[in-house]
């Protein structure tokens, strides 16, 4: 795959109780009212990009999935309440050694522009399972 | 090097997180089927131990996230004792690095990050 390609997209509304909720669980207590840093992948599930529908997209065996690698580049904050479109790009498939490489990249747009760029390597291991 | 966070992700911890974030992928909360998919138990969601990196890092850190990536290194199972480890590579730049490994030094996360 030379050029990436869109494979999925949802819009929804950021909502408090969910950032909430997400902060209370892993103990953040910073005082700050945008998103903490990872909350992005609790939006893709609360718009419709489960694990599930994610692996049946890539048609990967769910049981054999690891998380290869996460990152996140931050254009600027978003807060609960805000509205976002999300847009999930298959950035690249390559094959290795028995294992299937796949690259997504995600932007999320608040206001017309990107607010932040997600690009993650989720790879197909047979007898291997997701991190 | 900034000062190391010492912890550990419980059980609870793990159903708490697939609650909150709606990642209810079974091999996080079902232990047989994590058995069948080859594991000892029911693993840690890598994303929540990214999530524990990024509390770590504003606790060390003043300022904005520009960038933070990490790439998953091995499973982390429930009770694992787990250190946060981080240190400046370009404190100028606001550059650094966060690891989260266990007690034997296995490591289960490398990241980099940049604040603003």
């Amino acid at each position: 795959m030379k050029e990436k390609q869109e494979l999925y997209r949802y819009s929804c509304t950021v909502e408090g109780e969910k950032v909430q909720a997400f902060k209370q669980t892993v103990s953040i207590a910073d005082g700050k009212e945008e998103i903490p840093p990872t909350f992005l992948t609790v939006l893709d599930f609360h718009g419709g990009l489960s694990f599930q529908k994610l692996t049946d997209l890539l048609q990967f065996d769910p049981a054999c999935v690891l998380h290869g690698s996460q990152s996140y580049e931050y254009i600027k904050p978003i807060f609960p309440g805000d509205h976002i479109q999300a847009i999930v790009y298959a950035a690249g498939r390559t094959d290795k050694r028995g294992m299937t490489f796949a690259k997504l990249e995600t932007v999320y747009v608040k206001e017309q522009t990107p607010a932040v760029i997600s690009r993650s390597t989720l790879i197909e291991q047979k007898g291997a399972a997701d991190v | 090097m900034f000062n190391p966070i010492f912890l550990k992700i419980t059980e609870e911890d793990i159903r708490s997180y697939a609650d909150a974030s709606g990642d209810f992928n079974p091999i996080h909360t079902d232990p047989a089927y994590a058995q069948k998919a080859g594991l000892n138990g029911c693993i840690a969601h890598g994303m929540l131990v990214m999530a524990l990196g990024s509390r770590a890092i504003s606790e060390w850190c003043r300022g904005e996230l520009a960038s933070y990536d990490a790439r998953f290194q091995a499973m982390t199972y429930p009770d694992e004792p787990l250190v946060i480890k981080g240190s400046w590579t370009d404190e100028e730049a606001g550059k650094g690095r966060v690891t989260v490994e266990n007690e034997a030094g296995e490591v289960k996360m490398k990241g980099a990050f940049w604040v603003k």
